[in-house]
């Protein structure tokens, strides 16, 4: 990997993990006093713009800091040049289809 | 000049297990472990989008015995990996980087990684 390009993921970790301290204490704190988490309770938390904003925010983040986090530990164990590239080509299809996939969920949720 | 080749860094089972290197090790895990509850996260949103019915499908399987292990071991991992990872952040300040301080904060992340997440299941039930 080119030294720039090192540093550049090394900072977003940093940032992104940063971002993802108030937001997943949010999350946790959310979901603790939604409990039990009946249907129509949290489909009308999540439906509320500020939930929506913050969750999709806190999805696109933590998406971001798995993708870095998981490339991180594949680059470290994977050793062959074509099995790593794959590894990670797999990885990354696999998240964005999730990303997509939520984003799509969060996006259809109406009040 | 064959990339192949070249000599790697000893791996971890070479050395003495300590508290700072099975910290440094537990940060990796937990972080793989909480990539696994991203998928449970979305399937839980898919099934809210779905309807009721899938909701509850997914809430039942979460509210089982072993949901519930799952639902701790993750809320423990997220617990860990957020003061480890804060652990780390100061360190990258120049902070905190002396051999005492590293295990002064190491228990301390350790057991309040602990206590937290015990403290939160108390609380709720």
């Amino acid at each position: 990997m080119a030294p720039g390009k090192a540093h550049r993921s090394w900072l977003i970790q940093r940032i992104t993990a940063v971002l993802l301290i108030p937001l997943a204490l949010w999350f946790v704190w959310s979901i603790v006093s939604m409990l039990p988490l009946n249907y129509q309770s949290t489909h009308n938390w999540l439906a509320q713009p500020v939930n929506s904003v913050l969750f999709g925010s806190f999805l696109l983040i933590l998406f971001h800091h798995t993708w870095l986090g998981l490339k991180e530990v594949t680059e470290d164990y994977v050793h062959n040049t074509v099995l790593k590239s794959f590894s990670l080509f797999l990885l990354i299809t696999i998240l964005l289809a999730l990303l997509a996939l939520s984003l799509h969920s969060l996006f259809s949720l109406r009040l | 000049m064959d990339t192949q080749q070249r000599p790697l860094s000893p791996h971890l089972q070479i050395y003495r297990p300590q508290l700072t290197s099975v910290m440094s090790i537990m940060h990796r895990i937990t972080g793989v472990l909480l990539s696994m509850g991203l998928l449970l996260l979305v399937y839980c949103l898919y099934a809210l989008a779905e309807g009721a019915t899938s909701y509850q499908q997914a809430q039942q399987f979460l509210m089982s015995r072993p949901g519930l292990l799952v639902l701790f071991l993750l809320n423990w991992a997220l617990f860990y990996h957020l003061a480890n990872g804060l652990r780390h952040l100061f360190w990258d300040l120049g902070l905190g980087l002396t051999l005492l301080s590293s295990y002064l904060s190491g228990y301390l992340v350790a057991i309040s990684s602990f206590a937290a997440t015990i403290w939160l299941w108390l609380t709720v039930n």
